[in-house]
């Protein structure tokens, strides 16, 4: 099937300066004309953030707010440290560092855990691991409030990649938003938290609500097959990990319906947990998609599209 | 037999949502993903029956019990 020709194919479009100033805010709020954002695609050169992105995020991956000292934004990296690392400890305290010990005998090892989300928070991951660990070796009663600590170091782990990302786009650029278009970070921390809403808030509607009905819609499905089993991070360690990354749904879910008892045979169980898990992994999926549309938008970069890749392949 | 409809509708909306996503993620742009998604979705499908159809030739063949 013949596509339309889309705007890579067009001849070559006018300099920067001929076409229409968009407004766009840097670091310290100030207006200012950089480059035009797509659809014409201009190649820009990005104003310079003041660092190495990939250090920046490297340090932010093992000390939230570490990569904003190292940019110099010690404000802004204090505030990321207190804030993901007090929900990392506040979580350690109520599972008084037990959360890995939901881990089967058989399932414990070094890399085990590391497929959890806590590990997008690696600093504190190390030191659960260090000091707490897989427990003393046998079983022994779990605390009141194992569910809620063991959901708020994930979640420490998974706000971080926000952090993450925030820290490198920094580093590679003083462009923080556009009139209509979230800055990059925005859009990820909106999507980790419901699937579509980045989409939603980049103007994207028709897509957010497809990207809405397909991920939660595939949670939801997931969960009633699995008769919300799937909801337990101690049953399902590693299926809970991946359907944690659908974000608020999630945790909603869970917060509801995580104490279901097992009865009876569930027929579907194994469907269940492959489509809640699914959801959550294509999530990151969508978190991709809606950072390199601001991405392009911000930095005047083309849109990706199919069109463009069949062509360079060819 | 029910049993196995069931199966394959399971697996057409478990793919329903692998492709849809695959397909925002390739097209930024939402007119040429949504016309791309039917053959998309077509080959995601064929390309799934065809490893269904090798596999079960194989389960026969060579990896028989029996």
């Amino acid at each position: 099937m013949e596509s339309e020709p889309s705007h890579q194919q067009k001849p070559a479009p006018a300099p920067a300066d001929r076409a229409p100033p968009p407004v766009f805010i840097d670091s310290g709020g100030a207006r200012s004309a950089i480059a035009p954002p797509s659809p014409v695609p201009v190649r820009a050169v990005p104003s310079k953030g003041g660092g190495d992105p990939t250090v920046a995020g490297l340090l932010s991956w093992l000390i939230p707010g570490a990569g904003h000292l190292y940019l110099g934004q010690a404000g802004i990296g204090l505030f990321c440290f207190v804030v993901i690392q007090g929900i990392y400890l506040l979580g350690l305290k109520l599972s008084d560092g037990m959360g890995f010990e939901y881990l089967d005998l058989e399932l414990r090892s070094l890399f085990a855990p590391a497929l959890s989300p806590e590990v997008g928070n690696l600093g504190a991951f190390v030191y659960q691991m260090q000091h707490y660990g897989f427990g003393p070796g046998f079983a022994r009663p779990y605390p009141e409030w194992l569910r809620l600590g063991a959901t708020l170091t994930a979640l420490s782990g998974v706000l971080n990649i926000a952090v993450i990302v925030h820290a490198h786009w920094c580093a590679r650029t003083s462009i923080r938003a556009a009139t209509g278009v979230p800055a990059p970070y925005l859009a990820v921390l909106a999507t980790l938290a419901v699937p579509g809403l980045g989409h939603w808030l980049q103007g994207r509607r028709q897509r957010a609500v497809v990207v809405f009905t397909l991920l939660v819609g595939l949670f939801v499905l997931g969960t009633v097959l699995a008769e919300a089993t799937n909801l337990s991070r101690e049953r399902h360690f590693y299926y809970w990990s991946g359907q944690f990354l659908v974000g608020l749904p999630a945790i909603l879910a869970e917060a509801m319906w995580g104490t279901a008892s097992v009865k009876r045979d569930i027929s579907y169980v194994d469907a269940g947990l492959v489509f809640a898990c699914v959801a959550g992994m294509l999530n990151t999926l969508a978190m991709i998609d809606v950072y390199g549309f601001s991405e392009s938008k911000l930095l005047g970069l083309p849109l990706r599209t199919s069109h463009a890749t069949a062509k360079v392949s060819a | 037999m029910s049993g196995m409809i069931l199966h394959i509708v399971l697996f057409m909306v478990v793919a329903l949502a692998i492709v849809g996503l695959g397909t925002c993620y390739g097209d930024a742009e939402d007119g040429p993903a949504l016309r791309n998604f039917p053959r998309r979705f077509l080959m995601f499908m064929g390309g799934c029956a065809l490893l269904a159809v090798i596999m079960l030739v194989l389960e026969q063949t060579v990896a028989s019990v029996h």
